[in-house]
């Protein structure tokens, strides 16, 4: 049934890496004829997520789920006084508003220090490319008073660790492995699926947001579109990680929202677990969005333009959902880095058969609000692209993105942007990435016709696109 | 690709507390400790610093801003000073196009790098002061321009600080008993099927 109010968008986030609040005008779900598809609607087997009514209410149910979660896993390693370092990334802090994240990791703590008997508990917060996000983080969710001061930020370019590998010697920040033992504790939702495709997706932050440059840009320039997976894999199983590694703690991510916590020993059988789960919450999503036709997007959420999300699925998911991600016959998506170096401009140096282009139903990008710290150009270089308002100033002046404005054209106000675009475009059908849980804010006609088409998506995917999907991966 | 850089990084000699963390991850190896009144304080040589703000993000004291310069600072690679044949060789033998992006933020190609390399460059940190590459995320576009120097003949041991380690693996120097194990989990040999009909370098054997 279709839902006759729109849902309520990701609120701006203080940053330096934000325009300030007071400067974002209207959103993009107050916009007039949107409103809110709500994801039950469209897939009723998509498991409901736990209630975000309120802080206290996040934290009571997260707790109780991963103290149950953790009570079936082995700590024992860990002795009276022994060093832990409990490694989170960024990402996690930008689900749903991030408490149900930062409740995980308050856990982790009493957890460890109830059963292990020792305080000497460190929280490591590994940051993407915004190197000051952590520390942003950890005050916001007053970690530091919860760690005791044991609380600190990573960056890529912080001192390097070699790790020797079954493929040869990688760099991890050193201060992430400091500690005896470490504890990995991340999410699970879709996320980059353009990068990691589904191929061990849990082992991906030891290339990423435990490991410095080196690492992450071999992941990302000198290996290839799915073989690159095989690096956080040889990581983690290197003699240094194996002889830290204690356990893998797990934010259970849905399109729906947050679904729960797991905790494993054994990272190599948790992803396995996550391998199905994932393809089983996230393939109709995914495919129901590749199969719109025509839109405008508007980007309105606090984060770096691939890193929005509406029906939580990210915007570089929609740029690539021209192509199944999941179908890793599939070499190459419409944008991952490969791509990114063979667009100088705005048209390929090579017109191959394995480079597809960014999704055509991309009539128009209009953004509204979003973090910088990201290199973003190819966006602006392949999609008309719209600024509003301070945004234009933001991007001017992030040293990512110095050619950005080059290709984009700074607008006054949300509505004049969408006015034109609606014309130029010729399509009714919007789209706002901005973040708003359980659901999508869209047009009234981009509502009518996912409802029409959601029966067929998961027809499809139940009978012909799982199975294959399964079977690329050596499950059935 | 010329760019004009009109800011400058500045460091706050009260809250500067000589920690040496700027010098450390400087892409440019601007930064430099001197002695001032008994006490070592970071000091930013405006001949090279780009603003690419990495010292900005990482000081843990919150001592270096960023202002405008009172000159500009012009950077960049003519790729025309450098023989074409030469540049397009050391891209083909890294598998890379001359035209292709390597740093993503500045947008700068293969064969700027190559050019800079041609012109003196032997260290990435050299590259960064010519092209700007590393200049920007800091992140991502370390391993091509260590590729490059590579194919260059240029051998990469150890930056300054921690600005970067070494020279890691590629698709195209996998170890075969890596390529047996993993290749039906992780697609080794399509992938480098795939990257040889994209990139056409000629360094693989």
């Amino acid at each position: 049934m279709k839902a006759k109010t729109t849902l309520t968008p990701a609120p701006p986030r203080l940053s330096p890496y934000a325009i300030k609040p007071g400067l974002l005008g209207e959103r993009a779900a107050n916009l007039p004829g949107m409103t809110g598809v709500k994801i039950s609607d469209l897939f009723p087997d998509i498991p409901r997520p736990i209630s975000l009514e309120s802080p206290e209410m996040i934290r009571r149910q997260i707790r109780e789920i991963a103290s149950n979660t953790l009570a079936k896993v082995d700590l024992s390693k860990i002795q009276p006084q022994d060093s832990v370092n409990i490694l989170a990334s960024h990402h996690g802090f930008s689900l749903y508003g991030g408490e149900a994240y930062a409740e995980m990791l308050r856990t982790i703590r009493d957890e460890v220090e109830r059963r292990c008997h020792t305080s000497n508990i460190h929280l490591c917060v590994g940051a993407g490319m915004r190197f000051r996000e952590p520390e942003e983080y950890i005050q916001k969710y007053e970690l530091d008073k919860y760690f005791h001061g044991k609380t600190f930020g990573t960056a890529p370019v912080d001192q390097g660790l070699p790790v020797e590998t079954e493929i040869g010697t990688f760099y991890v920040v050193r201060r992430a492995f400091s500690a005896r033992w470490i504890i990995h504790a991340h999410n699970s939702d879709v996320r980059e699926l353009h990068y990691h495709r589904q191929m061990g997706r849990l082992f991906k932050p030891f290339a990423m947001s435990y490991a410095t440059i080196e690492t992450r840009s071999t992941y990302h320039q000198s290996m290839g579109p799915r073989s690159a997976n095989l690096i956080p894999r040889m990581i983690y199983q290197s003699p240094i990680v194996q002889e830290k590694f204690v356990c893998s703690v797990i934010l259970q991510v849905a399109p729906t929202g947050i679904i729960g916590v797991d905790a494993h020993n054994d990272l190599v059988e948790q992803d396995k677990l996550f391998t199905r789960l994932n393809l089983s919450l996230y393939g109709k999503m995914v495919t129901l969005l590749g199969c719109i036709e025509e839109v405008i997007l508007i980007i309105d959420y606090p984060n770096s333009i691939p890193y929005t999300t509406a029906g939580g699925i990210l915007f570089c998911n929609f740029l690539n959902a021209n192509v199944d991600e999941f179908d890793l016959d599939i070499p190459f998506t419409a944008f991952n880095r490969y791509t990114d170096m063979l667009y100088p401009v705005t048209t390929p140096l090579y017109q191959g058969i394995l480079l597809p282009p960014p999704n055509p139903a991309i009539k128009s990008l209009i953004i509204n609000y979003c973090l910088t710290g990201y290199p973003g150009t190819f966006f602006a270089q392949q999609l008309p692209t719209w600024v509003v308002g301070a945004q234009a100033d933001l991007f001017r002046g992030c040293v990512q993105n110095t050619n950005f404005m080059d290709y984009a054209i700074p607008v006054e106000d949300l509505r004049k942007a969408v006015d034109f675009t609606r014309r130029f475009a010729k399509t009714d059908h919007i789209l706002a990435f901005d973040g708003a849980a359980g659901g999508l804010n869209v047009s009234d006609a981009l509502a009518e016709r996912m409802h029409k088409l959601a029966p067929d998506v998961a027809r499809k995917v139940d009978d012909r696109l799982m199975p294959k999907w399964l079977r690329q991966r050596g499950m059935h | 690709m010329a760019r004009i850089i009109t800011q400058l990084a500045i460091v706050d000699r009260q809250k500067c507390t000589g920690c040496k963390t700027c010098v450390q991850i400087c892409p440019v190896t601007a930064i430099k400790l001197q002695e001032e009144e008994r006490k070592p304080k970071a000091v930013i040589d405006e001949q090279y610093c780009q603003a690419c703000t990495l010292c900005v993000t990482r000081c843990p004291e919150i001592a270096i801003t960023i202002n405008s310069r009172n000159s500009p600072l012009k950077i960049g690679m003519e790729v025309s000073q450098a023989s074409s044949e030469e540049v397009a060789t050391i891209c083909h033998k890294a598998h890379m196009y001359p035209d292709q992006i390597v740093c993503y933020c500045h947008r700068i190609q293969a064969k700027e790098i190559a050019g800079a390399i041609l012109s003196g460059a032997k260290t990435p940190e050299e590259v960064s002061r010519m092209t700007g590459a590393r200049t920007g995320c800091g992140v991502l576009c370390i391993t091509g321009v260590v590729r490059l120097l590579r194919a260059a003949g240029l051998k990469i041991e150890r930056a300054p600080g921690y600005q970067w380690y070494g020279t890691t693996v590629s698709i195209w120097d996998l170890p075969d008993e890596v390529v047996q194990k993993y290749d039906k989990e992780y697609y080794l040999l399509r992938d480098r099927k795939d990257l040889d009909e994209i990139f056409p370098g000629g360094g693989h054997q």
